[in-house]
């Protein structure tokens, strides 16, 4: 919650900067400090080594960019120390360490042919900021180091991840029986009155198993709704796992459902036949 | 999943089928439904293009589909409606539509108010009673009614006016907060979501219960955050199987402005940058955002550039213009103002259903008419006017524009792929193409027209034509109100005005309709409007034809007044003629009689004068009478003298013109006679001057050749050393009387050699230092010697006498012996070790003793600046460094390689001049960065140099060479002047004294030669080898006095003068005894002797 980002402890590596962001840096330092960060810095200390351990202990680092060139882009070295912990910066970044790179002069492309060039080679886990308030600065990286943490879940590995609507619990339960003589599936029925997180557990399962079924009989409608839902909040196109729709044909037509592309298949059959159709397409996405 | 969808809708909110896309608010969307579960309504409220409808339909809606809402049913009814012009209706419309009813009944229904519309849904097959068992619980259904764009309740003039809302926007109102009160009283499955714009929500007072009900609901939409915008930038490409790189995401969340239309301008952007990205097929990039003009091309790699330029090239030059101030803001104004380019190609090519007979000029018109018939300005702010096309092209109003036209040209921004007006067009569907009249038009959203600088500028002309049509209706309704009275029609100069005005708008009855805000119907306001469009025309003309009238009526009158004023002034003009005439008439009478007063007495008085003066002119004429008798006697008796004389002078004056001839022939030649012998003087004159200088040379030459034959005998009496001075004293005494140049080579050598061999003259005594390898003279006269180990000894001279001052300085003796040691100034000096170190000391700073170059190269020599700020050091193998002497040590302040051996180094304060052995001088200047130059000083390619002398006074910078040649470079112009012999063996060192103007130099075969060089054609001085003890010179020293002071490789130290008179001390000390005549005649010959 936006009241929590107080509370965050939060280790920022204030970079090196060149000498005329040096009052830019001074702010930015008394504006970490109001915003209860751990400061460290180099303090003068020259031996890489030494610099190194302290940036990887610290959880983001800031780099500040000026008129002067910090970096030398001509592969014969780097100019300063400002562009050291640059280097350093770029070897550390990942999904635990951000490096957060801040130009407080604002936009100055064609001043400065460096910056864009530091522009270009911006890739993951790389923030570049050219707000020119240290507070705004600041605010955004507190945002981004406000990492939620998901609760854990009971998480089980398994072939399938088999959804239905609690209203169709009798069908679903024959089904999941068939199945499980050939796969193992992990189950679960949605209820409206469930107390469950249902959107965190099921993004977490999902990841964990093969394929995700969600299966209807008399919940068509809310089928689709649900399928695309969890689709949508398991990365869509770039997941992992194949999501299905199947249903039974006694309640519903195929063509009668919404089905939207990014669902792997939809499946309208004669619900004894439903647990083979699954298998089929299960063996199907794993010979893939 | 590449297959054609975008994940961004661009202008138009997300719908429902998009909610797999719509990321950022999964946050939000959580709290509203929280809010919604327990309150059983949301009232959405948030900035203009914050994203409100879509958060409702691409985020809560789906997610309640989902099941993730704890309610009574599995499924849901949505009832979803935009007030429009009539909240009541659109509501009930809905309402029939989602729940299977008819329209008229629910609408009769719903007026009722209150209770109305929980009574329909809980009547209805969708709403179960009692306990729920599976298959009740699939088949009933929960109600949500979402009120969008709640502000048009407010917006539009229909439903709220003066302050007022219309009764059906009341009723809409009560149905819809009684409906909560209800499904919170019986725990209904019955919930409500509004949206609206914040900036209405003053206006929510007006309606009784509602601002509690807000206050108790309320969601105010924030602002994204970083971390969430990044996911509505990345995360719909991802779910699509595309991607966006992390440098185009980190530029574009930079460059998004905070504030209004933040999320639409960003969606709008992604949806061009998906289509320009091959449909997702590559990687979202910088390139792209720069080919829909949303960044400067500077930010791209130079291949990029370089494709970026080849792509730019092919565009239209319409379109380049918008390329010129890049940026996210400016994406949406390119994107429009290319569809209003654009629009009149694609209508020919597309509407074939319409007649094609406009122009593109008339296309770009119906475009403008378009939009500002869809915007209007309300309390000053723009916005959105839906309109019918019916409506747009009765605004037109021209014969040749139909339906069909409008809706063909303004049907580019109506396809799937632009989606900038509502309704869209899809493709291949006619019906959605050719729309009929009645259809409502309207801007997708009104970031539209904050964004589009085109549009802005016809909604201020619209602001403009607005403003001044109410003030002609004042005047207008003023006429009408007064039953048409002609005195209040429009004076000329608001004529003027409003007739500028009507021309420039053009408004026709539909025009009237937009801005009409009364309480009619369409219909009713139309008819009204065309019988205001007719008073317009009306009261236009009739204010016309009356302001002519009037204007003819003032045109007559001026005319008439005209005249009268014209007959006035005449009249008034001749009697004023008149009467100046008379006055100036009267005034020349006056002036005239007082003149003639004045004559009158004047001439009275000259009258008395006459009388006086003809009175005594009679007298003295009666005298002259008489005494004219007299002289006429006289006068008889003179003439007939004078005619005897004038025969007698005839006759003279006849002999003297003869006479007169003669003395004129002889004075001509006399003249020529005189010219002639003036000329033999002058010549005669010139001889002598000529003799008399021919003698002075004679006499001079004569002089001192006797001189020099007394000096070349002197230098002959070896064996007699007193014979030897007297004869040179002779000389001297003998130049000195004739007033003879004393500065013969000859007579220099003959003194010097009388004085050395009387021993009034020697090399320095009792220098008692072995080994010396320099030296110098200080300002009073002490040598300073250094030796082989850095010793340092001090003499004072007297005499030629030498005496030790102080100790042997010894603490800086090193054990590598010195290569080579040069004095820089008289207490400085630079010398390299065998070793290779250079070391600088400063005898007046007694500590220093500072090791400055290390194992680098032998010093060749080294030099002072004249203002003893610098020392330059040259050494052997061509490196040239220049240190500053506060800090020798420190890092020098110039090093120049020239990759040549160096003989010598001169500089000034802020020049070098460095000469290598081959005879090049290499000039610069090292206080700045310019490039040395390169001078060649003499041709020979096999000769060496040795030294180099500056004579800056002449501006001119010597060298001497191994063939004994002098060679000079003018520094000014930087050419070579002539050349000259020093000496016929190789010249080894060179010192110039600026105070005499001697340079000095010494060559192998043990001489010394001082040229005068304030007269080169004077000859030279040599001291010879006797004077050196025949030893070879290994160092020369001028002092301040211009004394030469001269080391030689006996370790003896030398000095003389460089002027014969300078020695008339020591030839006059031992009183020689004068030459007689008999030795005299001996010396010379005896012819000789008797002519001296």
């Amino acid at each position: 919650m936006f009241f929590d980002l107080y509370n965050q402890q939060i280790k920022v590596y204030l970079a090196t900067g060149t000498n005329d962001v040096e009052s830019n840096r001074y702010n930015l330092r008394t504006v970490l400090e109001k915003a209860g960060m751990t400061i460290l810095q180099s303090d003068g200390e020259t031996d890489e080594n030494i610099i190194f351990s302290k940036m990887k202990s610290a959880n983001c680092s800031i780099h500040i960019l000026g008129n002067v060139n910090i970096y030398d882009t001509d592969g014969s070295g780097y100019k300063s120390m400002a562009g050291i912990e640059y280097r350093m910066a770029r070897k550390l970044r990942s999904k635990d360490y951000k490096m957060f790179v801040w130009n407080p002069i604002g936009k100055i492309y064609n001043v400065n042919a460096y910056i864009n060039n530091i522009r270009r080679d911006i890739v993951e886990n790389t923030v570049y900021s050219d707000k020119t308030s240290p507070i705004v600065f600041v605010e955004e990286l507190r945002t981004i180091m406000n990492v939620k943490q998901s609760a854990r879940n009971d998480l089980k590995n398994a072939d399938i991840f088999f959804l239905y609507n609690e209203i169709d619990a009798d069908t679903a339960e024959d089904i999941s029986n068939m199945l499980q003589d050939v796969q193992s599936i992990i189950k679960l029925g949605i209820s409206m009155s469930h107390n469950v997180d249902y959107n965190d557990y099921i993004n977490q399962q999902l990841a964990n198993t093969k394929m995700g079924v969600v299966y209807y009989n008399y919940a068509a409608d809310w089928a689709v709704s649900f399928a695309r839902q969890v689709w949508k909040d398991t990365g869509g196109g770039s997941s992992q796992t194949p999501i299905i729709v199947v249903g039974n044909e006694a309640h519903a037509k195929k063509e009668e459902l919404k089905i939207f592309d990014g669902i792997l298949d939809c499946v309208v059959d004669d619900y004894t036949r439903i647990p083979l159709d699954i298998k089929i397409l299960f063996d199907k996405t794993q010979t893939k | 999943m590449k297959n054609g969808i975008c994940p961004y809708p661009g202008l138009r909110p997300f719908t429902e089928e998009e909610s797999i896309f719509f990321k950022g608010r999964d946050l939000h969307i959580r709290q509203i439904v929280k809010l919604l579960e327990e309150n059983k309504m949301a009232f959405i409220t948030g900035a203009s293009g914050d994203g409100k409808s879509s958060m409702v339909y691409a985020g809560v809606v789906p997610y309640i589909r989902a099941g993730f809402f704890k309610a009574k049913f599995n499924n849901w009814i949505i009832c979803d409606f935009k007030p429009q012009r009539n909240p009541l209706a659109s509501l009930a419309e809905s309402t029939a539509n989602e729940m299977g009813l008819d329209y008229e009944n629910t609408l009769r229904e719903l007026g009722k108010g209150f209770s109305s519309l929980i009574d329909i849904y809980i009547n209805s097959s969708h709403y179960i009673k009692g306990e729920l068992d599976t298959e009740t619980s699939n088949k009933g259904k929960n109600l949500l009614i979402i009120a969008d764009q709640f502000e048009e309740v407010f917006t539009n003039s229909d439903n709220f006016n003066d302050g007022k809302p219309s009764d059906e926007s009341y009723t809409a109102i009560n149905l819809l907060l009684e409906t909560v009160r209800i499904s919170i009283a019986k725990n209904l499955p019955v919930y409500v979501i509004f949206t609206m714009r914040s900036d209405y929500i003053s206006n929510c007072t007006v309606f009784k219960n509602l601002p509690e009900f807000i206050a108790y609901s309320q969601f105010f939409v924030p602002q994204l955050k970083r971390t969430e915008i990044r996911q509505v930038i990345e995360e719909p490409a991802a779910l699509a199987g595309g991607s966006v790189s992390t440098r185009l995401t980190e530029v574009i969340i930079n460059n998004l402005n905070s504030g209004f239309d933040q999320l639409p301008v960003l969606q709008h952007a992604l949806n061009l940058l998906w289509k320009m990205a091959g449909n997702g097929e590559k990687q979202l990039d910088l390139i792209h955002l720069a080919k829909i003009a949303g960044i400067s091309k500077d930010v791209l790699s130079p291949e990029e550039q370089k494709i970026f330029d080849n792509w730019f090239e092919t565009l239209p030059d319409y379109r380049k213009k918008y390329y010129e101030k890049p940026d996210l803001n400016n994406v949406l104004n390119t994107h429009a103002g290319t569809l209003y380019e654009s629009a009149y190609d694609y209508f020919m090519q597309n509407a074939n259903w319409a007649e094609k007979s406009i122009t593109r000029q008339e296309s770009k018109e119906i475009i403008e008419t378009v939009f500002k018939s869809l915007t209007k300005i309300d309390n000053n702010r723009q916005v959105r006017n839906r309109c019918t096309l019916k409506e747009i092209t009765g605004i037109i109003n021209k014969d040749n524009i139909t339906n069909a036209t409008v809706c063909g040209v303004i049907n580019i921004f109506r396809t799937p792929e632009n989606t900038l007006i509502r309704p869209f067009s899809e493709e291949g569907n006619l019906e959605t193409q050719y729309i009929s009249g009645d259809t409502v038009l309207d801007v997708t959203h009104e970031a539209l027209i904050r964004n589009w600088k085109m549009l802005s500028q016809w909604d201020l002309e619209e602001q403009a034509n607005l403003k001044d049509y109410n003030d002609f209706n004042s005047q207008l309704q003023r006429w009408i109100s007064r039953d048409n009275n002609p005195e209040y029609l429009l004076t000329s100069g608001s004529y003027s005005y409003f007739k500028n005005w009507y021309d420039k708008c053009r408004p026709t009855p539909y025009w009237f309709v937009k801005y009409d805000n009364s309480k009619q119907t369409q219909n009713q306001k139309l008819k009204y409007a065309k019988f205001q469009y007719e008073n317009c025309i009306n009261f236009l003309e009739q204010s016309e034809t009356a302001i002519q009238a009037k204007e003819r009526l003032r045109k007559r009158r001026i005319q008439t007044y005209l005249v009268l004023a014209l007959v006035f002034i005449a009249g008034l003009a001749g009697f004023s003629y008149w009467a100046m005439d008379e006055r100036k008439n009267a005034m020349i009478q006056k002036e005239y009689a007082d003149k003639q007063t004045i004559v009158a007495k004047e001439q009275k008085q000259d009258a008395d004068d006459a009388r006086a003066i003809a009175d005594e002119e009679r007298r003295n004429a009666e005298v002259q009478a008489e005494r004219a008798l007299e002289s006429a006697r006289e006068a008889m008796i003179a003439r007939n003298k004078a005619d005897i004389e004038r025969k007698k002078a005839l006759a003279a004056k006849a002999e003297a013109d003869a006479a007169r001839a003669e003395a004129e022939r002889n004075l001509e030649l006399a003249d020529e006679r005189r010219i002639e012998l003036e000329q033999k003087q002058k010549e005669i004159e010139a001889q002598i001057t000529a003799t008399e200088i021919a003698r002075d040379s004679a006499k001079h030459m004569f002089n001192v050749a006797i001189s020099n034959v007394y000096a070349i005998k002197a230098r002959n009496q070896a064996e007699n050393a007193e014979l030897s001075l007297r004869i040179v004293k002779e000389a001297y005494d003998l130049n000195e009387k004739n007033n003879v140049n004393q500065n013969t080579a000859e007579l220099y050598d003959a003194v010097l050699f009388a004085l050395e061999k009387n021993e009034l003259i020697s090399p320095v005594n009792n220098i008692k230092t072995d080994g010396i390898k320099a030296f110098s003279v200080d300002d009073q006269n002490h040598i300073i010697v250094i030796d082989q180990f850095v010793r340092i000894t001090e003499y004072s001279i007297n005499d030629y006498q030498a005496r030790q001052v102080g100790e042997t300085r010894e603490k800086y003796a090193t054990k590598a012996p010195i290569e080579k040691a040069i004095f820089i100034s008289p207490h400085q000096i630079v010398y390299s070790t065998k070793d290779k170190k250079t070391c600088f000391l400063d005898l007046d700073r007694d500590e220093q003793k500072v090791v400055i170059e290390d194992n680098k190269d032998f010093i060749e020599s080294a030099c002072i600046t004249p203002d003893k700020r610098y020392v330059v050091l040259a050494y052997q193998r061509g490196t040239i460094v220049t240190r500053s002497l506060d800090d020798v040590k420190s890092y020098p302040i110039d090093i120049k390689k020239l990759n040549r051996n160096m003989s010598d180094v001169y500089c000034t304060d802020n020049e070098i001049f460095a000469l290598s052995i081959t005879g090049i001088v290499t000039r610069w200047n090292f206080t700045t960065e310019n490039r040395p130059m390169d001078y060649k000083i003499i041709d020979k390619s096999d000769e060496r140099s040795f030294a180099l002398a500056a004579i800056p006074d002449k501006h001119l910078i010597s060298a001497c060479f191994s063939d004994g040649s002098l060679q000079f470079l003018n520094t000014k112009t930087n050419t070579r002047e002539d050349q000259m012999l020093g000496s016929h063996s190789k010249l080894e060192h060179l010192v110039y004294c600026q105070q005499t103007g001697i340079l000095a130099m010494s060559s192998a075969d043990k001489r010394i030669s001082l040229i005068n060089t304030n007269n080169f054609n004077e000859k030279p001085l040599f001291i010879e080898e006797h004077s050196l003890n025949n030893s070879k010179v290994k160092n020369l020293y001028f002092n301040k006095q211009g004394v030469l002071y001269a080391l030689t490789d006996d370790n003896m130290i030398h000095y003389w003068r460089t002027n014969i008179r300078d020695y008339d001390n020591e030839l006059k000390r031992n009183n020689p005894q004068p030459l007689s005549e008999e030795e005299k005649s001996l010396i010379l010959g005896r012819e000789f002797s008797k002519t001296n």
